[in-house]
């Protein structure tokens, strides 16, 4: 698959991670939906599913979080989020002059304070990276290093719930992002493991 | 069905995305991030932000670190009011850390002082407590209301619809059927008076039979909750105004029997506390080190510290709970005393103690200040002042006066005027006049029977025996016995403190007034190691600018208080009428509290049941009645609060829809503490001066369409403005010389209180100087005076972002003592005998209150004794609270980081009292008063007396986002995080005959928090 359309698809998912569904998002989603979307049943199922921390059926969207989900029972645990949570990632968006707060997101996740590894922005942030990929091939390193050590085994697991869900929205959001994490590190292998088995 | 690959693909396609535009140049910088792997970002520090100052390696200068901005404010995550550092990141504005600001006499022993430029701070942080450090998830809490909200559907009905500030304005403001569009069919078709409307009537009496009541706009109820300092004053500005006296903080719910029993030994000063790293002895009564208290986490801190001495201090703590500061070893004891009884532990020992003549004689006799210093002491009391005792008498129960002792005119008033026994002649004289008196007299003078003051608590305490006094409050004789004894072995430095355990019942005033009576019979106030009243603070409100004048208004506010504080009964038109009528003028509908203030309790009942009158609007300020006052959150008073005809608009001004704004009709977003502005002045613990300053850390609520961010000073600007009330708009503040300043903004106010604050007269090096460019850039201080550069004089700036810099002004450490002296002595004549509460009368009962401490049984309102009420065979246990160090208000349930280290409260009992139920930790139990039941989980402990429960404030929320409600259509759903835990207030006794009242001190006014009775029953079967 051309990067350019792993940056799209990348940018796609972020926009879905961040933003209520919109009728054109919905749209363009119908050839893959396999009975319509309800346009107000899916922003209700955006904020249930990805914003309010206790609607029943959140799965927090922060790699911090998902990197410590715990199984218990029939149930997933996860631990509160921390407004620290995603410091690590600000070296990064630093460097890359990336400003979570300039993206078009939904004021319950835009707001202040919020952790700085939500998928919708780690997923922006790696959207450029791609971007640059594709015309310089200096960047593939940089993109291959940033998915190994953001896009780990909690994102699969969030994608998986997603997908899972009964909610029609939910679960096209959570097989894309299955889809997109699967080509992506097809894509960009993790550079030590490559080095480990070369 | 699409290949599952193209989902994205489709969205893609579409040209929906984040962005794809790359880095570009900047891609070169982020190639060294490919070295880091996955290994942390620091050797050392590990993936830890950045710190605030940076050093250099050759000069060990620092300097700031321009990824952060830092500033100093003052905590509100207790009442304890720190310094705090903060630490913002300078690019998203986000607080990242928050620690102690030592400027702030509290964070450290060794604070520093102003004039010491920010830079030299660096390495010398103040510490503040876990609370303070928590409190980011106080401000950036997901369930923070940001815009102003109406209610859909009924009032409670949990349905929000989020509206407009000028729709909020309209409505409130100009009234009408402003809830015809709730869709509730109780109150579509109430017509709604609103702001103007009440306002119109500002001319209009209350009750033309009775003028006592002042005028309609009294119908302007304002219950604050956290509100203190120059906010309050903000607050009352507004409602006095308006025409209103009904502006009130939560006092009586905390701790007002303490303040008035202060006073009524203190004359005017709500608070005492003991010089503690000097000490020798310290009696904790109610409290203890590391609990709430003023300063908590100082206190501590200085209580370790002297305790570490070789010969430092010993502390006894007298509570019926053992909690973190209890400690039982070396030098520290705990006495488990039944509840409620302080009164007659205190008395006991205060009979001892004169039996044994172990009480300072010297001292006592000096009858005036300069008789005092003559004799080397710092205070003097009353002592030796004659009490007319004959009921007979026109004046029985006030001092004498030396006209009636024949003694001809005196040559000053109040305490000037008193007349003692003069030791030398044994004849009457004028008190100011001579050196040493009797104290101990009973006798006649001019006719006229009179008694010592001294002579009256001697008799008091006499009238029950130490084994009397030993059986009431469960401390045997011989330990009441070493206590008094312990207390006087260390000459002025012990001193006996207490807070709120000790007042919150219906005796609480006199268990406080004999609690600290015991340090006038060692004589420690002013001294090294004794008791002080501190430095107080500096004015804010005069100066350069008269903050708090509105000329026009002068006078507009006045008549009796909604609750009936300050004023007595006897001089209202209901009381005259009786009496006129031939009736028996007692009891009162509802009780009076003419020494009381703030009487947060009784503002909701009052208003419901129209005595004296009726509430037209009331706004809650954080205020959350329903779930802190003791029994108010019964299902018979929420339903009454739900009935808008009780009382027709209620605006809440909060920053979460809480447990008791979620019954309001609008609540109104208010800033946190880190967004807020307020002068703060610092307790007597630290003994010297000084005022913090709250200001805006960031700023998160949403904004008018001038970019006012949304809070409770921008509202009550904006309504004045808009029903053209007088102090408000371009004629807003008079400056010294006359000239009018604008109040179109909270900061147009807050400024000018601050630069007041840096121009008044000081100490001695407490100077602020003006900020230095570096500290401007510290602090970021450059936008923000721009923005509001024409508040101020150009040439007060300079010094106004000095003391924002440093987060208020504050006395050196330094200037705490002057040689074995403190340095701020209170002069005043030291009260035994207290006559304006002697010659007050309970307005239940028509009988004249005690002048001097006795001990008083709890009764209800009626004088039904608690014993008799609720039988303790049938009602074993009695509820207490407690003010832990991770919560000690209802607010801190937004605290994840606290919960996450005391997750839920539960009930403490003691292991005795769980061994016979069959009860364990962790079972599941049942909390049964005479109000209702509620379940708990047990938490069995041995630091708790048998026969007490207990439970930690702050848990077992229905509001702060526990509850699930709805926004705009869309659901909040509530957090079981929030949820946790037990409130046992709203079980609480109520008072049998006043209506919703709970059970009160109707002489200090303080609500009872520790006099419910109830008993314990195991769940049997887990739900």
């Amino acid at each position: 698959m051309p990067e350019a359309g792993l940056a799209e698809r990348t940018a796609a998912a972020a926009r879905m991670l961040l933003a209520p569904p919109d009728p054109a998002l919905l749209a363009a989603l119908a050839g893959a939906a396999e009975a319509p979307v309800e346009e107000e049943q899916a922003r209700q199922d955006f904020y249930d599913f990805l914003c309010v921390l206790q609607s029943g059926c959140y799965v927090p969207p922060y790699v911090h979080v998902l990197a410590r989900a715990e199984r218990k029972g029939e149930y997933w645990h996860f631990p509160p989020p921390r407004f620290d949570g995603g410091d690590g990632l600000r070296l990064w968006y630093d460097a890359g002059g990336f400003d979570p707060a300039s993206l078009a997101a939904d004021p319950l996740i835009a707001g202040a304070n919020r952790p700085l590894d939500h998928l919708g922005f780690v997923l922006a942030f790696l959207a450029r990276l791609l971007a640059d990929a594709e015309r310089q091939p200096e960047a593939r390193p940089l993109a291959a290093t940033f998915i190994a050590q953001t896009l780990g085994p909690g994102t699969d697991l969030f994608a998986d719930l997603l997908a899972g869900s009964e909610s029609p929205y939910a679960s096209l959001l959570g097989r894309g992002l299955a889809e997109l994490l699967g080509d992506l590190r097809a894509e960009f292998p993790d550079p030590e493991q490559a080095a480990e088995e070369s | 069905m699409i290949e599952r690959r193209g989902i994205l693909a489709l969205v893609a396609a579409a040209g929906i995305g984040a962005g794809t535009v790359g880095f570009g140049k900047r891609l070169a910088e982020m190639v060294p991030l490919t070295s880091r792997g996955r290994r942390a970002l620091h050797p050392i520090y590990g993936n830890a932000n950045t710190p605030e100052w940076l050093r250099d390696g050759k000069t060990d200068a620092l300097k700031l670190n321009p990824q952060w901005t830092v500033r100093h404010t003052v905590d509100l995550q207790c009442h304890s009011e720190c310094g705090l550092r903060v630490k913002i990141d300078r690019k998203t504005g986000r607080v990242q850390r928050i620690i102690g600001n030592p400027y702030h006499p509290n964070t450290r022993s060794d604070y520093v002082p102003v004039s010491t430029p920010m830079v030299d701070t660096m390495r010398l942080p103040g510490t503040v407590c876990a609370r303070g450090n928590a409190g980011i998830q106080s401000a950036f809490d997901p369930y923070r209301i940001l815009v102003p909200l109406k209610r859909k559907g009924a009032r409670g009905s949990g349905q929000w619809q989020p509206i407009t500030w000028d729709q909020l304005l309209r409505e409130v403001c100009d009234g009408g059927k402003i809830f015809a569009d709730t869709g509730d069919t109780a109150s579509k078709d109430i017509d709604v008076l609103g702001f103007r409307g009440l306002y119109a009537k500002r001319a209009e009496m209350m009750d033309t039979k009775a003028p006592e009541l002042g005028h309609r706009t009294n119908g302007l109820v304002f219950q604050g909750g956290r509100i203190v300092g120059s906010r309050m004053a903000f607050a009352q500005r507004f409602v006095h105004t308006f025409g209103s006296v009904n502006v009130f903080d939560h006092v009586n719910i905390c701790e007002l029997s303490h303040h008035v029993a202060t006073r009524h030994i203190y004359p005017g000063v709500n608070m005492t506390q003991p010089d503690v790293r000097e000490a020798k002895f310290i009696l904790y009564w109610g409290t203890q080190p590391g609990n709430a208290n003023f300063p908590m986490q100082t206190q501590s801190r200085f209580v370790a510290e002297a305790r570490s001495k070789p010969d430092g201090l010993q502390y006894v703590v007298i509570d019926p709970v053992l909690s973190r500061g209890g400690v039982v070893g070396d030098r520290a004891d705990w006495v488990p005393i039944a509840p409620g009884t302080d009164g007659a532990l205190a008395l006991g020992m205060i009979r001892w103690i004169i039996e044994q003549k172990r009480y300072d004689a010297r001292y006592l006799a000096c009858p005036n200040q300069k008789a005092a210093e003559a004799a080397g002491e710092l205070s003097h009391t009353d002592a030796s002042h004659l009490v007319i005792v004959d009921a007979a008498q026109p004046k029985a129960r006030t001092l004498l006066t030396a006209d009636l002792a024949g003694l001809g005119k005196a040559a000053g008033k109040g305490d000037a005027d008193r007349v003692v026994i003069d030791v030398a002649t044994g004849k009457p004289a004028k008190a100011a006049e001579i050196a040493v008196a009797e104290i101990d007299y009973a006798g006649t003078v001019n006719g006229i029977a009179v008694k010592s003051a001294f002579r009256l608590l001697r008799e008091a305490a006499a009238e029950h025996t130490l084994a009397e006094y030993a059986a009431i409050c469960g401390v045997a004789e011989q330990r009441i016995v070493s206590l008094a004894r312990e207390f006087t072995s260390h000459g002025k430095q012990a001193v006996s403190t207490m807070y709120r355990g000790v007042v919150k019942h219906p005796n609480g005033y006199y268990n406080g007034a004999a609690v600290l009576l015991l340090n006038l019979l060692v004589g420690n106030l002013n001294e090294t190691g004794g008791l002080t009243t501190g430095g107080g603070g500096y004015g804010v409100q005069t100066g350069p600018y008269e903050v708090m004048s509105v000329p026009e208004a002068a006078g507009a506010a006045f008549g009796v208080t909604l609750p009936r504080d300050g004023v007595r009964y006897e001089e209202s038109s209901e009381y005259r009428a009786k009496v006129a009528a031939g009736q028996n003028p007692y009891p009162a509908k509802r009780p009076w509290f003419p020494l009381g203030f703030a009487m947060f309790s009784e503002t909701l009942p009052s208003a419901i049941a129209r005595y004296p009158y009726a509430a037209d609007i009331l706004i809650w300020h954080k205020a959350t009645p329903l779930y802190s006052v003791p029994s108010q959150g019964n299902p018979e008073m929420v339903a009454a609060v739900k009935d808008p005809k009780n009382i027709p608009l209620i605006i809440a001004v909060d920053i979460v829809v809480g447990d008791t704004s979620m019954y309001a009709d609008y609540i109104l977003p208010d800033v946190s503490y880190l967004e807020s502005w307020c002068h703060v002045d610092t307790y007597p613990t630290t003994l010297t001066k000084g005022t913090g300053l709250r200001w805006p850390m960031v700023r998160l609520t949403g904004t008018t369409a001038d970019g006012r961010h949304f809070c409770m000073e921008e509202f009550l600007i904006d309504v004045a403005k808009r029903i053209g009330m007088p102090g408000y708009g371009e004629k807003g503040i008079p400056d010294s010389a006359g000239k009018y300043w604008p109040l179109n903004r909270r900061e147009d106010w807050y400024l000018k209180a601050t630069a007041n604050l840096a121009a008044t007269k000081g100490v001695g090096g407490d100077v602020v100087p003006p900020a230095t460019a570096e500290e401007i850039a510290i602090a970021d201080l450059a936008p923000f005076q721009k923005d509001f550069a024409s508040a101020l004089k150009p040439g007060e700036w300079p010094e106004v972002l000095g003391v924002m810099v440093r987060g208020g002004r504050f006395e050196p450490a330094s200037g705490a003592r002057e040689g074995s002296k403190l340095s701020h002595r209170f002069t005043s004549t030291l009260h035994f005998y207290a006559e304006e509460t002697a010659t007050t009368r309970d307005s239940m009962s028509g009988a004249f209150f005690h002048g001097t401490t006795r001990w008083v049984p709890p009764t209800t309102a009626r004088g039904k004794p608690l014993e008799a009420l609720d039988d303790p065979k049938q009602w074993p246990f009695t509820i207490v609270t407690l003010k832990g160090a991770l919560q000690t208000h209802s607010r801190l349930s937004s605290n994840y980081a606290l919960r996450e280290i005391m997750p839920e409260n539960g009930v403490r009992m003691a292991t005795s009292d769980a061994a016979k139920l069959g009860i364990q930790s962790g079972d599941w139990i049942f909390v049964v008063t005479p109000e209702g039941r509620r379940r708990a989980r047990a938490v069995v402990v041995e630091g708790i007396r048998p026969g007490v429960i207990s439970f930690n404030a702050g848990y077992g929320h229905w509001g702060y986002g526990a509850s699930n409600y709805d926004i705009g259509g869309q659901k909040v759903a509530g957090d079981a995080v929030r949820r946790a835990g037990i409130n046992l207030n709203p079980v609480m006794r109520r008072d049998p005959d006043v209506w919703q009242m709970s059970l009160m001190d109707l002489v200090g006014g303080s609500v009872v928090f520790f006099n419910t009775r109830a008993k314990v029953e195991k769940e049997t079967v887990h739900a």
